[in-house]
């Protein structure tokens, strides 16, 4: 697999010798330490995202980005996130993506290998279709059997004169050749003004034939306010080829809450969720204070999900330009609904990072937590991040 | 009744006040006049853009510049005319007029306005577009100082919620053109939703020992990201988890009620995979069958 990946590096490097290619991209290495009173251990981690486009043809480009990791005395892993060639056309109006991609659109949802075809049909319709089959689990460099594995979706979007459009989107899984995923969903959304924005949401099991989720959700932004609420009613991913498909399955109701103020260079949040399950019910609240050193963040919940009060701070602060030191440090105390024992946990933090040119940073960290399981656990992170090209 | 009326006459009187001075207090400035009908360049009255390299420059004219052609008492209201000097830090006239670009460029259409404010300033927008056309570095430090807080409001507390529909959908929830690509490559959400979470950016410390309390107050939805079960119950059975409520009477407290675990499972059957979707065969097919 290394050898395979720094041929396949190298052949790409040394495409510019026959012809006039532009790359960008960047490296990643990381090492990370850690030791717990049973095991201490080091891994390395090197990540690359590499895009190399025509110099002279700028509607094409290969883009990939994967790690390779050495986690202890383990075998080398691999995990190649995406790995495709793209083209659009020269009007830019229709596009066509092969290889491996990262799908996210209307109810298509993971990590998949195959062809994604894209197009935007007069102004206001936009199309895609996708068709091949799901990633590995574990993301290595090989393809699943298609003829047992597939996946196809299909998204169109049209947007109307008055500030909405509607998102209509299909969806199916096969695994081991049965259909284990198989989803249409539909969306509706705009806004009013230029303050309230709008969104309605629902999704449709087509192996069940029940509603798999609905969402509503009302957004108002007004200069430095942003307020919203949410009703969600969703079930559990329960794939059709699991044994948990005999049971009849209950959907969660779910409302949310909340505001943000911004005053200055200060930013304020809260939010409420109430959760109500099929007997019990969770509350939670999450109020933050921030700027832009960082974070401090408060949280209470109570009911069902367990009980939970915490506080916790992310610090960013920028030393000088080319160095910022980061801290965070939490403290919770919990009682999980499983468990009913009083928990605490702390953790801590803190790094430097920096960047002596805009394309390089150099960043290390110690990461220390304490809790039930582990006592006094200490890690530490070294990176390195080297940006090249545009 | 006659105090209210002088009351009421003193507040309207105040406001015709008001708006007049509103009204013949603007600075009178047309760039239409002086750089179509006088043909002006934009440098002469603005000459230190030529060579400012920062936003925190102040380029509009002095008092003195109009002087150069204006008698003073011509010159009104010079003093409500606003400064700019806090438009971004790292921005360069120098560089921009360099390349050759066009004043009109970025403020757009300005020689055919008629008054001195709202000022014409290109916004984010305005700034990627042409940066994305030309291909210019167009990355978020070409513009902003590590410094600046950059959170849009819209990023409240239920925005790792919030933004998975406003993804999956591109809905633009800020600015008409804004969405996530604005700010973020699409290797930004693979470092979360598929990374190795090593600085704790995804899920911060002791995630491992209190991400139960989210997944069953249903925060967020986990199974969007880790589609497999399999990522739940390698590392369940790996480590033993053995929920404390599976004591004596969990399946029936008297026959065939189905105890506490028939609530349980309506309650969050997601707990209920976590552990036993491979085994479920077994151990539920025991009792419900196949």
């Amino acid at each position: 697999m290394r050898v395979s990946i720094a041929v396949f590096l190298v052949c790409i490097f040394s495409l510019p010798v026959f012809s006039q290619m532009r790359f960008s991209g960047f490296l990643q290495t990381s090492v990370y330490t850690f030791e717990t009173p049973t095991v201490a251990q080091g891994e390395f981690f090197q990540g690359v995202r590499l895009r190399a486009e025509p110099e002279k043809y700028r509607k094409a480009f290969f883009n990939t980005y994967f790690r390779v990791a050495k986690r202890g005395e383990a075998d080398w892993e691999e995990r190649v996130y995406n790995l495709y060639v793209d083209y659009k056309t020269s009007n830019s109006k229709f596009r066509i993506r092969a290889g491996r991609q990262f799908v996210y659109q209307g109810v298509i949802n993971g990590t998949l290998d195959g062809i994604l075809l894209g197009g935007n049909i007069g102004k206001s319709l936009k199309v895609k279709v996708f068709g091949g089959a799901p990633a590995p689990f574990g993301r290595e460099l090989k393809a699943l059997n298609i003829s047992d594995n597939t996946a196809l979706g299909a998204y169109a979007s049209y947007r109307f004169p008055w500030n909405c459009k509607l998102d209509v989107s299909y969806f199916q899984r096969k695994r081991d050749g049965n259909t284990n995923w198989h989803l249409v969903g539909g969306a509706f959304s705009g806004k009013v003004k230029s303050d309230w924005f709008y969104q309605f949401q629902i999704d449709h099991n087509l192996e069940s034939k029940k509603l798999q989720g609905v969402r509503a959700r009302l957004n108002y932004y007004h200069n430095h306010w942003a307020l919203w609420g949410e009703y969600n009613a969703q079930k559990p991913r329960v794939f059709e080829d699991s044994y948990f498909t005999i049971f009849q399955i209950e959907a969660y109701d779910q409302a949310r809450g909340g505001l943000t103020y911004q005053l200055n260079q200060y930013q304020f949040g809260l939010q409420y969720l109430y959760t109500n399950h099929y007997v019990n019910q969770t509350n939670q609240v999450i109020a933050t204070a921030g700027n832009r050193w960082g974070l401090l963040g408060f949280v209470l919940q109570e009911g069902y999900g367990g009980d939970n009060i915490g506080v916790y701070g992310d610090i960013r602060y920028l030393i000088i330009p080319q160095l910022t030191a980061k801290l965070y440090a939490s403290y919770y105390n919990f009682e999980r609904q499983t468990t009913v024992i009083s928990e605490d946990a702390t953790s801590f933090s803190a790094g430097l990072e920096w960047r002596p040119v805009d394309r390089l940073s150099l960043q290390a960290e110690v990461q220390q937590s304490n809790n039930s399981f582990y006592k006094d656990d200490w890690r530490g992170l070294f990176r390195l991040f080297f940006h090249f090209g545009k | 009744m006659k105090r209210y009326a002088v009351l009421l006459g003193i507040i309207i009187l105040s406001a015709l006040y008001a708006i007049d001075r509103y009204e013949n207090g603007a600075f009178q400035f047309t760039h239409k006049t002086h750089v179509i009908a006088e043909e002006l360049e934009c440098l002469d009255c603005h000459e230190p853009a030529e060579n400012s390299i920062t936003g925190k420059d102040n380029l509009m004219p002095s008092k003195e510049n109009c002087l150069d052609c204006h008698e003073n008492d011509e010159i009104e209201n010079y003093e409500l005319l606003p400064e700019v000097t806090a438009y971004s830090e790292k921005f360069s006239h120098q560089q921009h007029i360099a390349a050759n670009e066009d004043c009109e460029s970025c403020h757009s259409e300005v020689l055919q306005k008629e008054a001195a404010l709202p000022y014409i300033l290109p916004d984010m927008m305005d700034c990627m577009g042409c940066h994305t056309e030309k291909l210019v570095d167009n990355r978020c430090s070409t513009c902003h100082m590590p410094s600046d807080n950059l959170l849009p409001v819209s990023h409240t507390p239920a925005f790792i919620h919030n933004h998975s529909d406003i993804a999956r959908n591109e809905v633009k929830v800020m600015a008409a053109d804004m969405n996530c690509a604005t700010c973020h490559t699409r290797q930004f959400c693979q470092d979360c939703h598929e990374g190795d979470n090593l600085d704790r950016l995804t899920h911060p410390l002791n995630y491992e020992v209190t991400h139960a309390l989210e997944a069953q107050a249903k925060q967020a939805e986990c199974a969007v990201c880790h589609t497999e079960r399999q990522f739940c119950i390698e590392c369940h059975s790996e480590n033993n988890v053995m929920p404390h409520n599976h004591t004596v009477g969990w399946t029936n407290k008297f026959p065939n009620d189905g105890g506490r675990h028939k609530v349980e499972a309506l309650n969050d059957l997601d707990a209920c995979i976590a552990c036993h979707e491979q085994n479920a065969e077994l151990i539920c097919g025991s009792c419900h069958g196949n």
